[in-house]
This record gives structure tokens, sequence and C-alpha cells, in this order.
């Protein structure tokens, strides 16, 4: 989840455009939550401006400036001179889920409010202009060793861009490589300046790591040196080695390129210093390319939308793109229509709805209505900026949020149903019982261990039945564990200086590997409990093992076992009368103490619960 | 007529004595605790068989400058013997060239050398007095008691006027100079035996023991008559004991089962290897979230291979992830594989666990079901993460199953886990919708958490487990509301505990 820096008088001014009674900026943050967006703070930051690129900043006083441009990898450690400092902002900080790429800018967000406010409501139609560009696509992108196939584009034409705009459409394109993208792995966005290009034939093609050179972004154009070929731009440019791991595998890298053989960019890595968007630029050609056509589809449209709202004034002209003789022509905002159930809709909520009172929640946010059978359906028109929508029910929440939750009657189901618990939990709560009694503490430890911890300390091999993370995070937790005394031991090795005797305990789950079930491995659920002190020996924990047993209402017999964890003849095996052996108890070996760093005895005991009480399986 | 053998005893002592006594004496040479002649003299004294008079007296010991006062003389004492050995006269700034002393010093001693009439000033001349002269041999009273006072002595002023030394004049000159001696005004209670005491004596009275612990034998031979339970000052602090306790993060585990029980919720379980299946296809998770990442969830080596549930399930699952199947979705778009869903994972929510619930739900009866265990996920270890952490689920299956509904089982539940005061706002969750995210009002902070997701699972999600009625599901995190309801500020202290806080931490909040 990133935290996205919504600017509040860009997203206020838009709000309250036309507006009859402006949303005053306190009562933002309320709506936007009662819109479900996490509000993390409002907060004033610092706007920095790389100077190499054009992007901008926005920095709170915690996170300091910028050390190097994420846009095109200038170091400003280096060259400081490189980062202009353009002021504070005030800003709202949203917790935003990748789900709403729709509503990352003051635009896509301002649309919302508005409809939710009823400032604006039903579809927006944006209109677009017929294409002028073609762009022509190589066949071989889509082959294994050069696999990028799928690109849409767009021309914004009459765009005056400030610094505030220009950051607006930096950090939307940032936001959607990272929320629709992955990264730039299945999308990456490409703005340019049109005027900077010339043809209307473009190509995408596939071109060998040392096919063409071109002037990355962020280097010095007039420098002959800064003309790199695409392999040294995934060594070289800061950037290039970010992302060469996308080009892995990969012999032949995508590259778009005007009429006149100008490079773009070179997706999804990086674009070209001499096509790159500044304040003086009037006309703009944006590309997304990618690996799924509905994701590239779904943030071209995020990206001309969000930009037609805060720039009302810009013409969006669709392009042409050409595979061999079938043409497609992007983007597409034509809306998808879905029907939804009036009554499945008013039930789902909770509420009394008829088809007119859900036609207008669903207009407010941002739908277009229409009735299907006098009232039984609806055919909601969604906006193609909303790549969220998979199911009428995902509309029904959109009604729920019109309708807002704080407006709905709490009740509950009316259902007579009988609590019922698992028989190992109620167990486990007789054996803390009988322990606190005794009086010892619970402890509740890590339920991953590691090989040294479970076996190594304790003088004895693996077991073979422990199961196996494949890809740990730690050398500590490496495993499930299989025991509880190791959790037990670490407990008493931190509370060394503290009085003794100490008495301690835990009841929980260990793990081991069983091919009989559906999943490989099954929990079973283990009671121990330690003892140190001064005096403490093998009576004292003899002892506490037969009243815990013995208040369990269990049978145990006490057999004379060996076992390399503790002292020779001072450890037995707890056995049920069928002959089943549940555990064991003792005086650890010295050993065993110094290799938890202890200077006093410790006596312990472990069981099974499960098999001690012959407890029902899990459910 | 018997006593208590302490008044008993000062009684006899008083009347040997025949002369008034200082409780410390009497204590003294009875060899008995002052505090207990004390009481004793008290108690005598309210039945009249005593009286108590009491003088006031200071207590003397030096100070910082009264201890330098014993290895050095006393400023005026080092300036007369300049002046003598000068010839009775020396200029003001010459005397630090001839004794210990600077010129603050001696600019200091003035005060006393004219309090003392040793000498006087002439413009910038001082000139020794008879009086000066005469004293250069002499102590004075206030250097006796200085010298009395060596070895850090605590001594009474009647004791030091018995000595010879005039305490009191010694007191006019030594009292206006700062850190020379420390004065404690304290009272002596003189004891002294009445008529009426010595009647008692006359007539035969005699002293009874007080014990301390009452014995077996005391009980069993009725001795316990004879004597006197001595008394406890019961205000005294104890020695700090401490029960054995479940651990604070079981006993928040515990309030959850209880609160789902009174709501009528069944208990379940899911284990903690799982199959990809269960803990992402079965939630309409697509096999590309990043969520699936080794990133992010821990895969398991050993077992390497679980097994699918039946066909038809499974086969229901492909559909809905594909194209959406009968369930009126979209889906996802792309081709489902088998192979991925075999694969073991540690269970990353126990949400695992209520579709596992779903799929064997018997279609067409309300179902509540709840679940409390560990779940992983591949976090960096650090104060608020550990690669385990513990979640609550609960889900209500209803064909009334509501967001109203939802919103209502969401307000009883946290008002039984002690929070009526609850925000039920929007989100977005993958598998629930909608979706409602939970925000507490914690008094203690005086502010809005926010604890839990909850919504109305997707029909991608139920709908393939055979359930056509809406299910609500909520969930919340258990380590970070111990986190809040205990104050500690890391998760550290909830599984590596310290002695001090499972000792301290009580039962009840």
């Amino acid at each position: 989840m990133p935290i996205i820096d919504m600017p509040i008088p860009m997203l206020l001014a838009h709000v309250n455009k036309g507006a009859a009674k402006p949303l005053p900026e306190d009562e933002l943050p309320e709506k936007v939550m009662r819109l479900g967006c996490e509000v993390e703070e409002l907060a004033e930051t610092q706007q920095f401006l790389c100077n190499v690129c054009g992007k901008i900043y926005d920095r709170t006083e915690a996170q300091g400036m910028p050390l190097h441009c994420s846009a095109c990898g200038t170091d400003f450690r280096a060259v400081p001179e490189q980062l202009g400092d353009l002021g504070m902002a005030k800003v709202m900080r949203l917790d935003m889920l990748a789900v709403r790429s729709d509503i990352f800018d003051p635009g896509g967000m301002g649309r919302m409010v508005r409809g939710y406010l009823g400032i604006q409501s039903g579809l927006i139609e944006y209109p677009l202009s017929p294409p002028k560009i073609t762009v022509k696509v190589d066949p071989h992108l889509s082959d294994e060793t050069s696999r990028r196939p799928h690109i849409v584009c767009a021309v914004m034409r009459n765009v005056s861009l400030t610094h505030d705009t220009i950051k607006m459409l930096m950090n939307l394109q940032e936001d959607l490589h990272w929320a629709l993208g992955r990264d730039r792995k299945l999308a990456s966005i490409g703005v340019y300046d049109l005027d900077t290009l010339s043809g209307y034939e473009f190509r995408y093609d596939a071109v060998k790591p040392d096919g063409l050179r071109f002037v990355p972004l962020g280097f010095p154009p007039d420098d002959d040196a800064s003309r790199l070929t695409p392999g040294e731009i995934l060594e070289k440019h800061k950037t290039g080695q970010a992302y060469a791991h996308l080009m892995k595998d990969m012999t032949a890298y995508p590259i778009l390129r005007d009429g006149a053989g100008t490079v773009l960019s070179m997706p999804p890595i990086i674009n070209s210093e001499s096509t790159r968007v500044t304040m003086t630029s009037r006309n703009l050609f944006c590309d997304v390319t990618g690996l799924s056509q509905r994701t590239v589809e779904r943030a071209l449209n995020v990206m001309v939308t969000s930009m037609k709202e805060l720039l009302p004034e810009i013409e969006i002209e669709q392009v042409t793109i050409a595979r061999g003789d079938e043409r497609e022509i992007t983007p597409d905002l034509t809306p998808t229509e879905m029907r939804v159930d009036v009554a499945n809709a008013a039930d789902t909520i909770g509420v009394k709805l008829d088809a007119k009172a859900l036609g207008e929640l669903f207009e407010r946010m941002g739908h277009g209505v229409s009735d299907a059978d006098g009232g039984k359906t609806l055919i909601v028109r969604v906006p193609a900026y909303r790549s969220d929508v998979m199911h009428p029910v995902d509309l029904i929440e959109d009604a729920a949020i019109a309708y807002g939750y704080e407006n709905l009657t709490p009740e509950l189901v009316p259902a007579f149903t009988v609590g019922d618990p698992q028989p190992v939990e109620e167990r486990s709560a007789d054996a803390r019982q009988i322990l606190v009694g005794l009086g010892f503490h619970q402890v509740m430890t890590l339920v991953l261990s590691s090989e040294t911890a479970a076996f190594g300390k304790w003088r004895i091999e693996p077991a073979d039945n422990r199961v196996l993370i494949e890809n740990p995070i730690s050398s500590e937790q490496t495993m499930c564990r299989v025991n509880l005394l190791p959790g037990l031991m670490e407990t008493l090795a931190i509370n060394k200086q503290y009085d003794l005797p100490q008495y301690l305990f835990e009841v929980g789950d260990c793990c081991f590997v069983d091919e009989t079930t559906e999943t490989g491995a099954r929990e079973e659920r283990l009671a121990a409990a330690a003892m140190i002190g001064t005096h403490i020996g093998y009576a004292d924990i003899r002892a506490v093992a037969d009243a815990f047993t013995h208040e369990l209402h269990a049978e145990c017999t006490v057999q004379p076992t060996e076992h390399a964890s503790f002292i020779p003849g001072r450890v037995a095996a707890l056995h049920r009368p069928d002959g089943t052996r549940v555990g064991v108890m003792g005086e650890l070996h010295p050993e065993v103490l110094e290799n938890y760093g202890l200077k006093h005895p410790v006596s312990v005991f472990e069981l099974s619960l499960e098999k001690l009480l012959e407890i029902p399986p899990r459910m | 007529m018997q006593l208590p053998q302490v008044q008993y005893d000062v009684l006899r002592y008083l009347q040997t004595l025949g002369d008034a006594a200082r409780v410390p004496d009497v204590a003294s040479a009875l060899k008995t605790d002052q505090a207990q002649i004390a009481a004793a003299c008290t108690m005598l004294q309210e039945a009249g068989y005593v009286k108590i008079e009491e003088t006031r007296f200071d207590e003397l010991r030096l100070g910082p400058d009264g201890q330098a006062a014993l290895t050095q003389p006393l400023p005026e004492r080092a300036v007369i013997g300049v002046l003598a050995a000068q010839g009775g006269t020396c200029i003001l700034t010459d005397v630090p060239n001839h004794c210990d002393l600077n010129s603050g010093e001696v600019g200091q001693s003035l005060r006393w050398l004219g309090q003392r009439g040793w000498a006087k000033k002439d413009r910038d001349t001082l000139v020794l007095s008879d009086a000066g002269r005469s004293a250069i041999d002499g102590t004075e009273p206030d250097e006796a008691l200085i010298k009395a006072l060596a070895g850090d002595r605590v001594a009474r002023a009647p004791d030091l006027e018995k000595e010879g030394i005039d305490v009191s004049a010694a007191l006019a000159l030594l009292s206006k100079r700062k850190g020379m001696l420390v004065i404690k005004e304290r009272t002596d209670r003189f004891v002294t035996i009445t008529d009426k005491g010595r009647q008692l004596l006359a007539s035969g009275a005699t002293g009874r023991d007080s014990v301390t612990q009452l014995t077996p034998e005391l009980l069993s031979d009725g001795g316990w008559r004879n004597v006197d339970l001595r008394t406890y000052d019961v205000t005294l602090a104890a020695k700090k004991i401490y029960p054995g306790k479940t651990h604070p993060f079981q006993r928040i585990q515990d309030q959850v089962r209880r609160v789902f029980f009174e709501m009528g919720f069944e208990e379940i379980t899911s284990p903690w290897v799982e199959s990809s299946f269960w803990d992402f296809d079965a939630l309409f998770q697509p096999q590309d979230h990043p969520a699936r990442d080794m990133q992010d969830t821990f895969y398991v080596a050993k077992p390497n291979h679980c097994r699918l549930p039946d066909e038809k399930l499974v086969e229901s699952v492909r559909q809905t992830h594909e194209t959406g199947g009968d369930t009126g979705s979209t889906g996802w778009q792309y081709r489902w594989s088998r192979d991925l869903a075999h694969k073991p994972v540690l269970r990353t929510h126990t949400t695992a666990a209520t579709i596992r619930a779903l799929a064997r739900h018997n279609g067409g009866k309300p179902g509540k079901y709840f679940i409390i265990g560990p779940v992983f996920r591949r976090e960096t270890v650090d104060y608020k993460h550990l690669p385990v952490f513990h979640q609550v689920d609960g889900i209500v299956v209803h064909p009334k199953a509501s967001l109203a509904t939802l919103i209502g089982t969401l307000t009883a539940f946290y008002r039984k886990m002690g929070f009526p005061k609850i925000r039920v706002v929007p989100s977005f969750f993958p598998y629930t919708e909608p979706s409602a995210e939970v925000h507490l009002y914690m008094e203690s902070r005086k502010n809005w958490v926010e604890m839990g997701g909850s919504g109305i699972f997707r029909p991608e999600v139920t709908l393939p487990m055979g359930v056509t009625d809406r299910v609500l599901a909520w969930g919340l995190g258990l380590d970070r509301l111990a986190m809040l309801t205990y104050d500690v500020a890391s998760l550290g202290e909830l599984f590596f505990s310290s002695m001090p806080w499972l000792r301290e931490t009580p039962v009840c909040r």
C-alpha cells in the first residue's frame, strides 16, 4: 500500500468547480474517509524539483530531501544544484489500496468526490478526436525472447502545464506503475513532448541490445558519450540498472520510435532525453506498453481521463495501433454495461431501495443508469477508468458507499445458533488452569523455530518429520516448531537477572510432517513446564507432572528412559496405560544449561496433550 | 492485677530507680526495643501509673564548615595571630602574606573580629585590641563546642552543658555562621513512677508474657489466656508475592472466544501448512497476485505437495478464476494453474479456515464460525512485526446477511470486547464486496484506532463453495489489539516476555 500525497488546494479546487455550495477544506478528510480512503494525516510537505527531468517531489520533514531522482536517476548527492526547491505544499496523505487506481490523483479523486456530493453526477463522456498517428507493432514483440506485446497510445493536445500539473502527471504515472503495472512489469507508461516528434507512422519494435543509440532521460543531450545502446542503458543508467531484471533472458528490447526514427523510449525502462516533457510542452504523446492488454488499456484510460479532469481544455486524440492488417483505436473509453438486480442490491446493503433510488446512488458514483424492465433490473454503464468492477456486487458496494455506511441501521441476523468450542481448546484451558494453580506463569513463544534452537542446543539430531520453510527470512526461523521446551528455555535465558525460582509453562501447537493428511502436515497440542532454581531437581518436576496428569484425570506411568538432553538417570518417559509414550520429564543436562547460559539447575516436562487425553481430531 | 510483661518491667525499673528516666535509657536498661517501651509508657501513663514530662532540647552536630574548623583555626583567630606577630598592626591587604587565608577570607573575618572585639579597622590597617591580645592563647566557647563535637558526635545540648561547655554562648556565636552546625530540636520524654504506680506494685501486681506467634502449644494448653499477643504495625508493606498466571495475550484470546460463544459461534481450525488452493485460490486471489510472491509468503519445502479437495470444487474455482464461471463475474481472464494450487504455504491468514468451513457448511441453514490462530508472513522483524502473528476471523452465513447486519454484528462483537464506540467506514479488500473497515474509539488514547477489515464475501468466493447465502466476514489482528490493550511498545514483550512483566501485569484490566 503506498502513501499518496494528495495536494489539497488542487483537489479542493477541482471538487468545488461549479459547485453551488463549495465543500469547506476541513470537511474534506471526513468525506474522503466516507468514500473508503484512509487518511493517514494532513501534512505540510516541502516540494523539490529535479532540474534534469522536471520530476517534483513532496517530502515531509521526516523524509528529508530525495537522494536521487526516481524518474531519471540523477544522483542529487553528486549534483546538488540539480535539486530545486519549490516551497511548501499542503497535502492529505492517503493510504491507498491498489484496486482504485482511478482515484490516485486530484483529477480522479476530485471526480469521485464531486459525484458523491452531487455536484456532478452520472456518467461523464470524454470527447475523443479521431486518430492521426499510427503505431506499427513489430510481431517479434510477442516472441518469448523479446516479449512486451501490448501497446496502447493517446495524444493530448492543447496542454498548458504548470509545476503542479507536471508533478501530478508524473506522480500518477508512478502510482499506476505500482498499482496496475506491478512496478512496470505488467504495464509501464511513457509521456513525451509530441512537438519534438515527427511523422505520423510511429514504430514499436524489438531491437537488438546494440541495435541503435539514443540519449536516455537525465543524460546531457549534447554529449556524444550520452548516446547509449539499449544494452549499455541497462548497465550504465541508474533506472536501467534498477529495472534490468525485467529484461532478463531477452535478446531484443522494445523500442518506440517516431516517423523519423527518433527514439521515444525503451519500455519499460526509460524515455529518451530529447522527447522530454517540459513546462513549455503543448502537445503530449502517451503510450502504455505491457504484458496484459487489459492492464495497459486501464492504465491509459485512467491517465487520459484524469488529465482531462484537471485540464478541461485539452483535446484527447486517439491513436491507431496496427498489427499486420489488424487495426485498433486507442484509447477506447466505451463504458462497460452491467445488469444489477434491484432487489438483490437492496438486500445486500440491507435497506429498502427502489430502482429510482438505487439509480441515483449509482449516478452519484459516476455511473450511467437505465431501467431494463420496469424497475426490477438496472443497466449500469461503468466508466472506462474503473478497472475494479468485475461483478454487479462491485457496483452494489458503490451504491452502499453513496448511501453512506453511517446511514445504515445496524441489525443482527435473526438466527438462533449454538456456540461450540473445539475440544482441544477446552482441554488446553484445563491444562493451563492446573499449571497456573501450581504457581506457574504461562508464556507464549514464537511457533517458528530452527534446527539449532530445536535440536542443536538440546544435544539431539534433527527430527525427520519437521516442516521446512522453503524461503526463510532468517536463520532463526527455518521450520515450524516441533517442541515447546526451546521457547521456555529462551524465556528463562532472558530472565536470568530476576528472582529465582521461576516456573514457566506453555500449552501450544507444534507442527509435524504427516503424509496421511490433505496438506501433508498436522498440528499437535503439547504442554510443557520448566522450573529453575538453586535447589530444583527431578523430584520437583515429578511432583508437578504427577499433579498435572492427576488433575487432568489422565492415567500415566513413569518409566526410566535415556535422552541426551537430560542428566542420565534423572529422566523418565510418561506413558499412557496402553503403552503410548506421551512425553518426557527430568533434570536438564548441564551442557543444555550452558547452551542457554543458565547457572542454575532446570527441570522440565513436555508431553502431548492430544495423545495423553485422546482428544478428538480438530475441525 | 496483671500487667503486660513490658509495662510491669518498666514500672518495676522506675520504682527501683526512684527517679525520672528517659525512654531510651529505660529501653537499654531493659534490653527491649525502644518503640515497645514507648508504647508501654504511654499505656502506663494513660492508666495513671507513671507520669511523662517532655523537655525540648537541641541536638547538635557539626556541619561541613564546622568539620573544617576542627583542623584549621577560625579565620579571626588566624588574623589575631598575624597581628600579634606583626607588632599589633598590619595593613589589611598584607595579612594574606602572613597566614593561610586568602584576601576574601580575611575580609570575612573582619565581622567576627569586630564582634569579639579582637581588632579594629583603621582605614587600611588592622589594629589588635587588648581583648584580642588576651584571647590569643585562650579558647572561646564556640571553639570549645566544635572540639567537643569532633568525631561526628551527635550531642544533646544538656549533655554538653554538663561537660562544662557554655552552649548558649557558643550558639550565639556559631548560629550566625552558616555551615558550622546542624541543630535539630528534639524532645526528651522523662518517665517517673506515680504514687498510684507504686501502690499497684505494692498490691502484688504481676507481669504477663506477650508473644509474637500463637503456637499450637499455647492453643492446646490454653496458655494463650495468660499471654498477650503482641500488636503489629499493620500498615507496614509485606513481602511481594505473585500468583501463577495465564499470559496476558492468552487472556485476550480467552475473551475473544467467550464473546464468540456468547454470540452462538462454532469454533473452527485449519492447518498451519496450507495448500495455495485454500489460502489463495479459493478466496479468488489471482495466481499472479503480489501477495503470492516468495517475497511475502512462506512457501514450504517439506512437505512439498498438498492434495486438492474434490474435483468438482477445484473445477468450479478454476472456472471462476478464468471466466467467472457461473458466478456472474468476468473472472480474472487468465489460465489457472493447478500446479500452483498444490503448493504448500504457511497459511497467510485465518480466512483459509473460514473458507474451509464454508466448503463444509451444510447449505440452507444459518452458520456462524470463528477461528483464532497464528498466521505467517515473510516480514522482517521489528518492534511491530514478527513473521508470526495472530488473527481472528468470524463469518456468518445467513439469507439476511447484509451490510446492515454486518455493521450490527460488528457493533455487538466489539461492544462485548469492551469497545462501545465503533465506526465502520468503506474500504477496498480483495475478497469482500462491499468491504468495511472498523475503527475503535480507545478511551485510553482519546482517539480512533483502525482495528480490522470486514465485508461480505464476493460471490466468486462463496458460490464455488456451494454457498448461495451471503456471508458476512470480519477479522482483526490480535497482536495489535494486545499491544494497545497492555500498552506494550514492542511485540517482543508478548512473545519473549520478561519475568517482571509476567509477574506484575494484573489479571484484570
